[in-house]
C-alpha cells in the first residue's frame, strides 16, 4: 500500500489529470444547462494537455531551444507541447461550434436548458400526435 | 499516369479534397452554384479513381508506406497504405460520389439557400476527406485530428436543415461526441507515454517488447479507446445519440453519417488495435471478447428497437445500430473470416444503408409522409424508388445474391471456426429480426391499396440515377465478390500479422 501511495504522489499530475476529466465527463451529463455542458467539456479537454504536458516534462528540463553553449542542458520534449497547440486548437472550434448551436437553440426554443428543451419538444410531439 | 501524381497519390487525395472543400462558397459567388456541384461530384468521382488506383497496387504489389513531406517515419507523419485502407477509400469513394449526386439535385430547397448549399459541399467534402485520411493515416494522433474534423464536419450537416429537431440532435451528438473525443486522445497519451511514440508501427515493435511490464496501464488505454470510439461509431449502449442525429438531419446527410462517417472510426478503432498494439496482444486480452459480446447485444437490441419505431428513418437508423454490431462482433471474433466479414460489411453495410436512406428521403420528400404505416401503395407511385429500397432491404437481411450476404457469410464461418455457436444463433435472429422491421415496408408500399389515386411523381432523373448505381454495386459484389472479397481478406491477414502474398 505504502509503495503505491509514493508512486501516486510522485506521479500527482497524472492522478490531477484523470481527476479534471473525470469532472468535466460528470458536467457534461449531469447538468442540464447547456453553457455548463461547453464548460465541461473545457474542462475534459483541459485535463488531456496536463497529461501530454506532464508526459514531455523532464523535471529541470528547459525549453527546447538548442544551445551549443551549454552541453549539459536537459531539455523538455518539445512534441506533446505541439501536439496540445492542435489539441487547443480543436477544443476551441468545438466550443464554437457549441455555442453556435446553443444561440441557435435559444432562438428556437427560447430557453438554453435541456431539460425544458425536451419538455417544449414532448409537448410539440404530443400536439403533432393528436392533429 | 504521370510519376509524381502517382507517386504521391497516397497523400494528394486528401490534400485535393481538403483545398478544393474551402473553393466551393468561392465557386457559388463568382459563377453558379450548379459549377460548385458539378465540380464537387468530380472531386469525389476522381478521388474514388485515386483509391481504385491505390488497392490495385496494393494488390498487386503489396503494402507500402509514404512520408509525409519527406521525413521518414519517427519524425514525420507516415501513411501506410495497405488492404484496409484500399478498401476504405473504395468504400468511401463508391458511396460519398452518388449521395452528392443526389443531393445536388434538391440541395438548395432543403437547406434553405444557395450560400448555404454552397457551405454544405464544403463541409461534406471535408468529411470525405478526413474518412480518406482516416483510412490511410499510420500515426495516432493524425488519427486524434482527423477523429475531430470528421466529427465537426458530421455535426455540422446533420444541422444543415435549420430546423429545431435537428439543431437539438446535433447538440446531443457534438456533446456524446466530444466526450469520445477526450477518451481518444487520453488513450492516446496513455499510449504515448508507455511508448514514446505516435508511429503505430513504432508503438507496435515497443509494446512488443516490454508490454508485460505495464499490462494494466495498457488495458486501461485499450479500454479508453473502446469507449471514444465506441461512442462515435455508436456501439450499442453508446448508441443514444444515434437515432435523432440521423432520423433529423436530410436525406443525404442521413445517408452520409449512417453509412461512412460511423465506419471511418471503426476503422481506427481496428488500426490502433491490430496495427499499433498488434494481433499477438490483442487477442490475448479479454477485450476482444468484451467487443464480440457487445456486438452481439446491438445485434439483436438495434433489431428490437428499430421494428418497434413506426417513422421510416428512425427504423432505419435503429437497423445502423444493429449493423454496426455485426462489424463489431467479426471484430470481436478476431479470426481471419471473422475480420473479412467486418470488413465486407462496412463495404456492404456501407452501399446498402446509402441506398435505404437516399430512397426514404425520397420517398418523405415526395409523399410527405414520415411513418411506414402510412405508406399504403406508395410502390405505384414511385416505383424505381421502392424497386431500389427493395434491393437495399433484401441485401440487409442477406439473401444470396445480394452484397449483405457475402459479408455475413463470412461472419458466420468465423463464428464456426471459433467454435462459437450464440453468435452463429445471433447472426441468423439478426437477419430474421431485419427481415421483420425491413419487409413490412414493402408490404406497405406494394401490397396494400393507395387510399387515393396516384398523385406523386418519381424523383429527378439524376437521383434515380444515383440510386440504380447503389442498387447496382450492391448486386455486382453480391453476385461476384471477387475482387472485393480479395481484398477484404487481405485486409484481414495485414491487422493479423500473416505473410500476405502479393
Amino acid at each position: 500500500m505504502g509503495e503505491l501511495w509514493s508512486r501516486v504522489l510522485q506521479n500527482y499530475p497524472y492522478v490531477f489529470a484523470l481527476a479534471l476529466f473525470a469532472i468535466g465527463i460528470y458536467t457534461i451529463l449531469t447538468h442540464s444547462n447547456l453553457f455548463k455542458k461547453v464548460i465541461g467539456i473545457n474542462i475534459m479537454e483541459g485535463s488531456t494537455y496536463i497529461l501530454f504536458i506532464a508526459a514531455g516534462n523532464v523535471r529541470g528540463g528547459v525549453a527546447p531551444i538548442l544551445d551549443m553553449g551549454d552541453p549539459g542542458l536537459v531539455y523538455v520534449h518539445p512534441l506533446p507541447q505541439a501536439l496540445m497547440l492542435t489539441g487547443i486548437v480543436v477544443s476551441v472550434s468545438v466550443t464554437a461550434l457549441s455555442l453556435a448551436l446553443i444561440t441557435k437553440l435559444y432562438r428556437f426554443y427560447g430557453t438554453v436548458d435541456a431539460k425544458e428543451i425536451m419538455k417544449i419538444r414532448s409537448e410539440v410531439r404530443a400536439n403533432a400526435g393528436r392533429d | 499516369m504521370p510519376g509524381a501524381i502517382s507517386e504521391n497519390l497516397a497523400v494528394l487525395i486528401v490534400v485535393a479534397l481538403l483545398s478544393t472543400a474551402y473553393i466551393m462558397p468561392l465557386l457559388t459567388k463568382i459563377g453558379r452554384f450548379r459549377v460548385a456541384e458539378f465540380f464537387a461530384v468530380f472531386m469525389l468521382a476522381l478521388a474514388l479513381s485515386g483509391g481504385v488506383y491505390l488497392a490495385r497496387e496494393i494488390l498487386h504489389n503489396g503494402a507500402f508506406t509514404y512520408a509525409v513531406g519527406g521525413w521518414p517515419a519517427p519524425w514525420g507523419i507516415e501513411l501506410s497504405l495497405d488492404a484496409v485502407s484500399g478498401l476504405f477509400l473504395i468504400t468511401v469513394g463508391l458511396v460519398a460520389t452518388p449521395i452528392l449526386l443526389y443531393a445536388s439535385v434538391d440541395l438548395v430547397q432543403d437547406v434553405g439557400s444557395r450560400s448555404r448549399a454552397a457551405w454544405f459541399l464544403t463541409l461534406f467534402l471535408l468529411l470525405v476527406a478526413a474518412l480518406c485520411g482516416l483510412g490511410i493515416t499510420g500515426d495516432l494522433f493524425n488519427i486524434y485530428v482527423m477523429v475531430e474534423v470528421a466529427t465537426i464536419a458530421s455535426c455540422a450537416i446533420v444541422a444543415a436543415q435549420n430546423d429545431a429537431t435537428s439543431v437539438e440532435a446535433t447538440f446531443k451528438y457534438l456533446m456524446l461526441a466530444t466526450i469520445g473525443s477526450g477518451f481518444v486522445l487520453l488513450a492516446i497519451g496513455f499510449l504515448f507515454v508507455l511508448t514514446g511514440n505516435l508511429n503505430m508501427n513504432f508503438i507496435a515493435q515497443e509494446l512488443a517488447a516490454s508490454w508485460q511490464n505495464y499490462p494494466t496501464a495498457l488495458w486501461v488505454s485499450l479500454s479508453f479507446f473502446m469507449v471514444g470510439f465506441g461512442v462515435k461509431s455508436a456501439l450499442f449502449p453508446l448508441h443514444v445519440w444515434l437515432p435523432d442525429a440521423h432520423s433529423s438531419a436530410i436525406a443525404p446527410s442521413s445517408a452520409m453519417l449512417s453509412s461512412l462517417a460511423i465506419k471511418g472510426y471503426i476503422i481506427a478503432l481496428l488500426k490502433v488495435f491490430y496495427v499499433a498494439v498488434g494481433a499477438e496482444i490483442i487477442t490475448r486480452l479479454p477485450i476482444t471478447n468484451i467487443l464480440a459480446v457487445l456486438g452481439m447485444l446491438a445485434i439483436i437490441a438495434g433489431a428490437l428497437f428499430a421494428l418497434a419505431q413506426d417513422e421510416l428513418k428512425r427504423r432505419l437508423a435503429f437497423s445502423t445500430v444493429s449493423q454496426v454490431g455485426y462489424i463489431f462482433l467479426g471484430i470481436g471474433l478476431g479470426n481471419i473470416q471473422g475480420l473479412t466479414g467486418s470488413f465486407m460489411h462496412i463495404l456492404s453495410h456501407a452501399i446498402t444503408k446509402a441506398l435505404l436512406f437516399l430512397a426514404a428521403g425520397s420517398i418523405i420528400k415526395r409523399t410527405g409522409k414520415t411513418r411506414i404505416s402510412e405508406m399504403a401503395g406508395v410502390g405505384f407511385e414511385m416505383p424505381v424508388t421502392l424497386g431500389v429500397f427493395a434491393v437495399g432491404s433484401l441485401s440487409m437481411i442477406g439473401i444470396p445474391l445480394f452484397s449483405g450476404f457475402v459479408s455475413k457469410w463470412q461472419l458466420l464461418l468465423g463464428s464456426l471456426a471459433r467454435g462459437n455457436y450464440l453468435s452463429v444463433i445471433v447472426l441468423v435472429g439478426g437477419s430474421l429480426l431485419a427481415a421483420a422491421y425491413l419487409l413490412p415496408v414493402l408490404r406497405t408500399a406494394f401490397f396494400e391499396r393507395p387510399v387515393q389515386n396516384p398523385v406523386v411523381t418519381e424523383m429527378a432523373y439524376v437521383q434515380l440515377v444515383a440510386m440504380l448505381f447503389l442498387a447496382v454495386v450492391i448486386l455486382m459484389v453480391g453476385v461476384s465478390p471477387g475482387v472485393v472479397l480479395q481484398l477484404a481478406k487481405q485486409a484481414a491477414m495485414t491487422l493479423l500479422g500473416l505473410e500476405v502474398l502479393p
